[in-house]
């Protein structure tokens, strides 16, 4: 008994003299690693070029306030943005026109008066976020519910809005013009001078008389079909944005910048983009501040811990003239390493590009990211799991 | 020209060779049969026959504990935060390398006729080894300070082949013997695989890799194939046409003397694998390339929100691998010089009591990038004739070495065995040294004739 007791302390203490208990990993090893502690510098690429007709194409669809105006902003077949509008000046129901006329027994000249068209939708509302309206185009339609043709004549006009003050502009061509039978005719189509870039807000018709036959209800060409005498438009324009063309935008929220970083454990990321844009809009971002995950109650803040610094103004360009810049932007904890962040709160200010004049905007402008690279100080930690 | 590159070459990497070290308490073990291995001039006092003798050793200059740091109750891998720069990289060397060498004995035949000793042998032998740069764990551990870093140095390799010996001892008088062993090589395979150039260059705007590799695969058995571009494939051989013979020969040549001044006084000397092998790489192949990586390119926000960023670094990745995809190369020779092994050794028995002896014994490996070195001293115990053990202390390249031997003789079979290790211990239940270290086990059976 005395002996085999010596022979297992002799093996114990042999294995002891060869293997370092504290080296014990029977158990298992922690695998979390952190990896570059000093420095990382990795280039990103480029990115791009985010054209802003890629941008509206419905594929990189925008969302929010950005994705409203994007579904009235369209493109020509050059290009080139526009906002478009159409709607009614004056229509009259051919039942309701014959109880006005009262004896329709013989023909006779209505005059309706002056009539007037609202321009609605977002086109309206370029000259109250100081964008300019270029290339202004007015079709003038009008519907016969007759099968016999309706001469008519009227002084029309259209009336712009804007920063520089109310301006008309008569509409040639209508003065006297026939209304063929049995169907609705575009009668003509302007396109104001170039040197109006207020939009329009209305068009209007005055003295508008139409020659009408005896008895028009017996001559309705299609007592099933159209029964309205109308007058409609359709409105067009460029978007241009000019010198004085400026949006302050305050605590903008970017929700969408959900990132789970708080695992790796960074101390400090800076990045470095460069930039080229022909956008003739120069945006500046400042005050970026990292907004903490939801509380349970659901309300958010921000995160003072994190200190997000940097230059981020993007100049106005144009396609002949593009410009370049380079944006440093540096996000840093105070105190121990920078925690999830759930989104951005950003003021935003667009304003025009400097020496640029007026520029229209196209589907081809955009922004293209040349280079870019992150520099990651502190190291990044591999979490074991 | 093709060949003095291949001789260059040759030059330049002959560390791939056999250097293992000999069994150096040979002087001091009487039972041992087949100390002429350490030195060619010792003598049995009879013949002999041997089959079987494994002799293993495993060499490497870090250890685990370069790469697992025990923490509180935890063990932590050298890139855990809590292990420091200088912790981790100070315990590694700009070359970190480890290398095994087995010596298998298919069987050896001794005889004495009057005062000379012949030995006749015949052996297997492989030798592997990896090497991995500093840069590479620095990089990990520290990131990208430096804008360039040099990466070569990289290299895998092993190879196998078998030795053919006969040695011949001569006692000239009861003062000197001198004894010299001449060994005709035949290689089996040899694998290099060599990083000679791997330039990395950090910058924010890009990463470039400027990579010259060479493979070097022997094997009269097989070919591998190339696909249409030349690239070899790995997993395609061929054995069709090829010659069935070896793909190495050489000759190497060991020499010993042993001289005893005084009674009870032995001194040796001995110097091991002189000589060479002419290797047929019938695979050869070489990768070249620069691969610059600048980060994706012209990402668009489809490709963001669609996941596409994958398939970009993919496309990079791709780059990757195909600069250092290995192309074809003509075969070529090349003589590989073996590392050559030197031993000394003193041994000095007890006047009062003869069994008893003490000594020392010195031993060096040259072997570019890889050299050995030792001395130690040694107590050995040679009681009966048919017992024998040693007891040796001493300090190598790796710091502080220890061993012991022991020959036992039932009739006319003797088992040797014997094991030569460093301090610094193991990774509990495993026998992954913690430190850097060499370590050889000897375990033979002889039948003495």
């Amino acid at each position: 008994m005395r002996f085999k007791s010596i022979v297992f302390a002799a093996i114990a203490i042999l294995c002891a003299a060869c293997s370092n208990m504290e080296y014990d990993i029977s158990e298992g090893i922690n695998k979390e690693l952190t990896l570059f502690e000093d420095e990382i510098s990795v280039p990103l690429g480029s990115i791009g070029p985010l054209t802003i007709g890629s941008t509206l194409n419905g594929v990189s669809k925008l969302e929010g306030l950005g994705g409203m105006v994007a579904e009235y902003i369209k493109q020509d077949a050059d290009g080139n943005l526009i906002l478009d509008a159409s709607g009614d000046i004056f229509r009259i129901n051919i039942y309701e026109l014959e109880k006005r006329l009262g004896d329709v027994s013989t023909a006779q000249t209505w005059n309706s008066g002056f009539q007037m068209g609202y321009i609605g939708g977002m086109a309206s509302l370029l000259g109250y976020i100081n964008l300019k309206a270029v290339n202004q185009k007015i079709v003038v339609s009008a519907s016969n519910p007759l099968y016999v043709n309706v001469p008519a004549s009227c002084d029309a006009s259209a009336t712009c809005m804007g920063a520089g003050g109310i301006t008309s502009t008569r509409i040639e061509g209508l003065d006297n013009f026939t209304m063929p039978g049995g169907s609705t005719k575009e009668l003509l189509t302007i396109a104001l001078p170039e040197e109006i870039t207020d939009p329009v807000a209305y068009i209007s018709l005055s003295n508008l008389t139409l020659d009408l036959p005896a008895n028009p209800l017996s001559k309705v060409s299609d007592k099933n079909g159209n029964l309205f005498f109308a007058f409609s438009y359709y409105f067009s324009c460029g978007i241009a944005v000019g010198e004085n063309f400026s949006i302050p935008v305050s605590d903008l929220s970017i929700n969408s910048a959900d990132v789970a970083i708080g695992k790796y454990r960074l101390k400090k990321c800076q990045f470095t983009v460069d930039l080229e844009s022909t956008i003739p809009l120069s945006v500046n971002i400042s005050n970026i501040r990292a907004v903490k995950p939801p509380k349970e109650d659901g309300s958010q803040e921000v995160d003072e811990n994190i200190v997000i610094t940097g230059d981020v103004t993007v100049p106005g360009g144009s396609e002949e003239k593009p410009a370049s810049t380079t944006i440093t932007l540096s996000v840093e904890a105070l105190e121990g390493t920078i925690p999830d962040i759930s989104g951005m709160l950003v003021d935003l200010n667009l304003s025009a590009g400097s020496d640029l004049g007026d520029v229209a905007l196209c589907a081809d402008q955009g922004l293209y990211v040349k280079s870019s690279s992150a520099r990651i100080t502190g190291g990044i930690t591999i979490p074991q799991e | 020209m093709k060949k003095k590159i291949s001789v260059f070459a040759a030059m330049a990497f002959i560390a791939i060779g056999m250097h293992a070290q000999t069994f150096q308490q040979a002087l001091f073990l009487d039972g041992y049969r087949l100390g002429y291995r350490h030195n060619p001039a010792i003598q049995n006092e009879s013949g002999f026959l041997s089959v079987g003798q494994w002799e293993n050793q495993t060499r490497n200059n870090f250890g685990a504990a370069s790469f697992l740091f025990p923490r509180e109750d935890d063990v932590v891998t050298a890139l855990h935060s809590s292990v420091s720069a200088e912790e981790f990289l100070g315990s590694l060397s700009d070359d970190n390398f480890f290398t095994g060498n087995i010596n298998f004995n298919l069987v050896s035949y001794g005889w004495r006729k009057d005062k000379a000793y012949h030995t006749l042998e015949a052996n297997i032998r492989a030798t592997y080894g990896a090497s991995i740069p500093l840069e590479i764990f620095s990089i990990a551990k520290l990131g990208t300070g430096e804008a360039a870093y040099d990466l070569s140095g990289m290299r895998a390799f092993g190879n196998v082949i078998t030795e053919v010996a006969y040695g011949y001892s001569y006692k000239f008088s009861d003062i000197v013997s001198v004894g010299a062993r001449a060994k005709l090589l035949v290689g089996i395979e040899s694998l290099n695989y060599s990083v000679t150039r791997f330039d990395m260059n950090f910058t924010e705007d890009a990463y470039t890799a400027d990579v010259e590799a060479d493979l070097d695969l022997t094997s009269r058995w097989s070919k591998i194939r190339a696909d249409e571009n030349g690239y070899l494939n790995l997993l395609d051989l061929s054995s069709k046409d090829k010659w069935k013979l070896p793909s190495g020969a050489g000759l190497a040549i060991d020499l010993g003397v042993i001289v005893t001044p005084l009674e009870g006084l032995t001194l040796s000397a001995s110097v091991l694998d002189l000589g060479g092998i002419l290797w047929y790489y019938g695979n050869a192949g070489k990768s070249e390339g620069t691969t610059t990586f600048t980060g994706v390119k012209n990402l668009s926000l489809d490709d963001i929100k669609e996941g596409n960023i994958t398939a970009q670094f993919k496309d990079v990745r791709d780059d990757f691998i195909h600069s250092i995809k290995i192309k074809s190369v003509e075969s070529w020779k090349s003589i590989e010089a073996i590392p050559f092994n030197v031993n000394l050794a003193a041994k000095y028995e007890m006047p009062f009591y003869r069994a008893l002896a003490i000594g020392a014994t010195g031993n060096y490996i040259g072997c570019r990038g890889m050299d050995y070195r030792e001395v130690r001293g040694v107590l050995a115990w040679n009681p009966f004739n048919c017992f024998s053990v040693t007891g040796n202390g001493g300090t190598g390249t790796y710091g502080p070495v220890w061993g012991c031997a022991l020959n036992a003789a039932v009739y006319n079979f003797r088992l040797t065995a014997a094991l030569s290790n460093g301090f610094g211990g193991t990774v509990p239940y495993s026998d992954v040294p913690l430190k850097p270290n060499n370590k050889v086990v000897t375990v033979g059976l002889t039948y003495d004739l």
